[in-house]
């Protein structure tokens, strides 16, 4: 093992704080020095992958804090879950970045973007690379930040702003959760190390709470119902914002979370039981919410939080490796499909899907690079999607849980039809208003390109995690391979025929429409959350208001002036007369000492 | 000669005093002399380890080469070093004959370092003296300028008074015990079963010729007078160099033995603690001056610092010490920041944000770190200060200091509301130089260290 791997946040730091500082004079070459410091993060990823061979654990670069008489180290760990994320984090990240020159050409705030956008990939590759739940939890609020300052980007949209503090809100409240979930582990077991998590013990149920209470973090991040609503609103940000940090890399770290604290979870079966479950709604809501959407980046977004929430069932049905590989896959095609709806916005200046079509014949690049991407998510054979969603599958079957297994293939159902009517209305068919698109320019489908070859290939990789028990895909497993290939064709095929050739009568759009108004309004969960939580909020902040304004800062007004006035009178002993400064000088010595011999 | 190679650091420096002395009279070439003397501190600090061993006392006992002289030793070469820097730039320092200078600046040095040692009255007085007539005549160096020479006056009339206090104090000791060190004299006191009025009174007085230096209330008055007359590297100094000094004689004479005199004087240090930081918050707050708001600044942390010691615990000492280490920075940051941007009055700070940003960060950097905000030394600083208080169960103490800290962020933040805030531009010109802003840098390297990843300089911090 190189210790190596404490230098890989670094590069992007640094870029952070060249751009932040000199990013005005830079002009376009923030671009150049925030890439060049994620290529430094790639090699060096790259690196730690080599040593990784030679054996991984955890090292630290020295103590920090000493809490409550133990010591806590400034603590990498190494081991294949966090170099895969180094690796997906550093690469996706460039090429974002690279996607991002040409995006994001001719911002006002250009140099800023990058700034942003180095710091978030310096605090996420810090989470990865944590040891502790400490310094995750650093770079856990530093990536919620940067997702803040990204989200509000165009600060001059009020729905931009809107967004970003209601991102901030909701993930603040998972926070919370992660806070004192760890805080509990500490108090009862005394460690806040990762690696001692295989062998905590504590009373019950405190143990399955605190398990319970750090998922929270996860669903927070990883927009996780009930905590989801944040998620499609961030669409509002830059989309390749949307690419690295809302659909491959950030939202992912609540899946690494679990993955990280996986054997606290599977000792108590109760929390593991609520990742699945957790995981299951999310899945199943966010893909029925997705097939009626119009607006493109929010059918991404839906498609994330249903595929985070893939992950999630995995996990809590006890498949470590079929959670991660599914990560790494879906961090590569949902980027690439995020950076095509950004190319296919840029090309046409709309995002509702209901006025574009028949963009192929114009964007052939990001066309076909879309239709990789879709073939990707919905799990075609041999795409990347297919091994990971196979695995999950073989996961669930293996360790008994019909219910999750048909979760998951319903929720493929679903993927592979909202995918289908997605490339359907965008993509073929005859144009419905009247656009003239232009293929992007190559800093965008470069990227592009390389992100689809990644989606058709990386798949065959297989999990990062094999050592940790995966499934021998034997001849008795074949025929899910086959099933959850022929659900997802049928899918498509309906998609098909429904969008494409309108074969869908109107008597029976008729009989659906109480159905198609509950998932328009996403299950009314932000109107409910409005009139449960935020008016009674708002209200009480009023009235918070209303007496901080007048009883507490009348309080501390009354104080400021009191101290402004005895700071009058004590400055008037300060004449200037030395004559009276030896004067208070010999009296208070004189006082002093009547004071002593009086005790 | 094993006694001598004690001084070793000692010598180098006043060597390098003497020349440059000399050469500031015999060459006309006067810009190389801050490099001399600069090189000289170098020299001695490269010297300091090999003097270092826990064991030695030297000159029968006058000097002591423990761990914690090494420290304070340390301390003062580091602040020093900061200083000459400081004065590299300092525009009213450029005009005037440096060669003086640069010797009174190092001789001062070489009379701190030597009170900081050792144990014995006698030996502290004499040190205390060389540093009380090397300060008047810094603070008086404009010779023609009238706030110069008048604050060199004050200072001189209330040194002569604590020094004359102190020496009175050391006179009775020595009629009482017929000794001046200090061991033999706590070994002496913890034998005698009732305290006599004499006893008490010779040590309010030696206490009130060190707490003159650390400028605790009532031996402050002069202070503020001094820092806003004198040249601007030398208020920084007077507040880092002579105020370390006091502490460390505090601490010397108050823990040293088996019986330490801080049991029965804990109250009175409780006292003077809370009265010196109320006092110097309060009275900043309206200042208009920024030498002077920092004056009644220093003030307000020496008796902050004073908790630690009213506490009497080790973990209070090594709080003091951590906090005067950090105090270094800060102030010499704030001061540094003062001379940067050439401008005393308050009112003249408007607008700085835009017409020099880089200015305006170190300024607030340093006073925020005065304030005691995370993630900067002074609070750190600060935290482990009322950590001791509270560990020691001085709950009053501890709140007091709290308040005062919300009282102080005040008059801080007043003037970086004047810079970032302010609307209306100042057009006094800077004064930009590289020296300078390698101090502020360095000062704000160790701001954000020191705050960030304390527990290495607190382990370095031996106790005596």
């Amino acid at each position: 093992m190189m210790n190596i791997a404490h230098y890989v946040p670094l590069s992007p730091l640094l870029a952070f704080v060249i751009n932040i500082i000199f990013g005005r004079k830079l002009k376009s070459a923030s671009a150049a020095v925030a890439i060049a410091a994620s290529i430094g993060s790639l090699i060096l990823s790259v690196k730690v992958y080599q040593g990784l061979s030679f054996g991984y654990g955890s090292y630290h670069l020295g103590q920090w804090l000493t809490i409550n008489g133990k010591a806590l180290n400034f603590g990498i760990i190494v081991d294949p879950l966090t170099v895969m994320m180094l690796l997906i984090v550093s690469f996706i990240g460039t090429l974002i970045l690279i996607y991002s020159t040409g995006y994001m050409h001719g911002d006002i705030r250009y140099s800023r973007y990058f700034a942003y956008i180095s710091l978030f990939m310096s605090s996420m590759l810090g989470l990865v690379l944590s040891d502790n739940f400490v310094m995750l939890l650093i770079c856990w609020e530093g990536v919620g930040l940067c997702s803040y300052l990204l989200i509000s980007f165009w600060h001059e949209r009020p729905a931009a702003v809107a967004a970003g503090i209601k991102a901030f809100v909701t993930t603040r409240i998972g926070d919370t959760g992660l806070l004192i979930g760890m805080l509990i582990l500490f108090f009862t077991c005394g460690t806040f190390y990762f690696c001692d998590l295989a062998t905590v013990k504590g009373p019950e149920p405190l143990m399955t709470l605190a398990a319970i209470l750090i998922f929270t973090g996860a669903m927070g991040k990883s927009a996780q119902f009930p905590l989801h609503v944040w998620l499609p609103d961030a669409m509002e940000g830059p989309t390749a914002v949307s690419a690295l940090i809302h659909a491959a890399t950030m939202v992912a770290a609540g899946v690494y979370l679990v993955a990280r604290c996986f054997p606290l979870f599977v000792a108590h079966p109760i929390a593991l039981e609520t990742v699945a479950v957790i995981g299951a709604i999310s899945a199943l809501m966010a893909a029925s919410i997705a097939v009626v959407t119009n607006d493109i980046k929010r059918v991404m977004a839906y498609s994330t939080i249903s595929q985070l929430g893939l992950m999630m069932l995995a996990l809590g049905v006890g498949g470590l490796s079929a959670g991660t590989f599914h990560l790494m896959t879906h961090a590569f095609f949902k980027a690439l499909l995020f950076l095509c709806a950004g190319s296919v916005i840029h090309a046409v200046g709309t995002q509702d899907i209901q006025k574009m079509g028949g963009l192929f014949s114009t964007l052939k690049i990001t066309s076909s690079t879309f239709i990789v991407g879709t073939l990707a998510l919905a799990g075609i054979f041999p795409f990347a999607g297919f091994w990971s969603k196979d695995e999950i599958l073989i996961t669930a079957w293996n360790n008994h849980h019909p219910i999750f297994f048909g979760v998951v293939l319903l929720t493929s159902f679903l993927t592979a039809f909202y995918m289908g009517r997605l490339i359907f209305l965008v993509l073929f068919g005859k144009s419905r208003s009247d656009l003239h698109p232009h293929e992007s320019p190559a800093s965008m489908t470069v990227p592009l390109i390389v992100l689809s070859l990644f989606a058709c290939f990386v798949g065959f990789i297989g999990s990062p995690l094999k050592e940790a028990g995966r499934m021998e895909a034997g001849v008795e497993t074949y025929w899910i391979m086959l099933a959850s290939s022929v659900v997802s064709i049928s899918a498509i095929f309906l998609a098909y025929f429904v969008y494409l050739r309108g074969f869908l009568p109107v008597s029976i759009r008729s009989r659906f429409k109480g159905l198609h108004d509950l998932l328009s309004h996403k299950y009314y969960i932000d109107e409910f959350y409005d009139f449960i939580f935020v008016k009674p909020c708002a209200l009480l902040c009023r009235m918070a208001y209303s007496f901080d304004f007048h009883v507490i800062d009348g309080l501390v007004n009354l104080v400021a002036d009191l101290a402004q006035s005895v700071s009058g009178v004590l400055r008037k002993f300060q004449t200037g007369f030395a004559q009276n400064y030896l004067l208070v000088q010999a009296l208070g010595l004189v006082v002093i000492i009547i004071w002593l011999l009086k005790i | 000669m094993v006694d001598l190679q004690y001084l070793y650091p000692e010598l180098v420096l006043f060597g390098f005093a003497l020349i440059s002395l000399i050469w500031g009279v015999l060459s006309s070439n006067k810009s190389l002399i801050a490099s001399l003397a600069f090189t000289g501190l170098i020299c001695a600090l490269l010297l300091l380890p090999s003097t270092f061993d826990a064991s030695t006392s030297a000159f029968s006992g006058l000097l002591v080469g423990d761990g914690f002289s090494a420290f304070f030793r340390a301390l003062i070469l580091l602040a020093t070093a900061l200083i000459i820097m400081l004065s590299m730039a300092d525009l009213d320092i450029l005009d005037e004959d440096k060669g003086e200078y640069y010797f009174f600046l190092l001789s001062l040095a070489v009379s701190l370092m030597l009170a900081v040692s050792s144990r014995n009255l006698l030996m502290i007085y004499v040190s205390v003296e060389a540093v009380s007539v090397l300060s008047y005549i810094l603070v008086a160096y404009f010779k023609r300028d009238v706030f110069s020479s008048e604050a060199g006056i004050k200072y001189f009339l209330f040194g002569a008074l604590s020094t004359g206090v102190m020496l009175y104090g050391i006179s009775l000791l020595y009629g009482i015990f017929g000794n001046l060190d200090l061991l033999s004299i706590s070994a002496a006191v913890a034998k005698a079963s009732v305290v006599s009025p004499v006893f008490l009174i010779a040590i309010v007085f030696v206490l009130g010729g060190m707490a003159f230096k650390c400028s605790l209330v009532p031996f402050h008055m002069a202070a503020p007078d001094a820092y806003q007359g004198a040249p601007t590297p030398v208020s920084a100094f007077l507040s880092v160099g002579p105020k370390a000094m006091g502490f460390a004689l505090l601490i010397r004479f108050l823990f040293t033995g088996d019986s330490p005199l801080i049991v029965q004087w804990s109250c009175l240090a409780q006292a003077l603690a809370m009265i010196t930081m109320t006092v110097g918050n309060m009275i900043a707050l309206k200042q208009t001056n920024v030498k002077r708001m920092l004056a009644y600044s220093s003030i307000a942390h020496a008796g902050f610092m004073l908790i630690a010691l009213a506490v009497g615990t080790s973990l209070g000492i090594k709080a003091i010490l951590f906090y005067l280490f950090v105090y270094v920075f800060m102030n010499i940051g704030a001061f540094g920041s003062v001379i940067y941007t050439n401008r005393e009055e308050i009112s003249q700070y408007a607008g700085l944000s835009r017409k020099n940003p880089y200015a305006a960060l170190m300024m607030t950097i340093s006073l925020l770190s005065l304030a005691g905000l995370p993630p900067l030394s002074g609070f750190m600083a600060k935290f482990v200060v009322i950590a001791a208080a509270v560990q020691s169960k001085f709950y009053a103490l501890a709140i007091v200091a709290v308040l005062n800290s919300v009282l102080a962020l005040f008059y801080y933040l007043k003037i970086i509301k004047m810079m970032y805030l302010s609307k209306e531009d100042d057009a006094s010109p800077l004064n930009i130089s590289s020296v300078l802003t390698l101090v502020l840098t360095l000062t704000l390297v160790a701001n954000l260290f020191l705050g960030i990843w304390p527990h290495g300089a607190i382990q370095w911090i031996t106790l005596p």
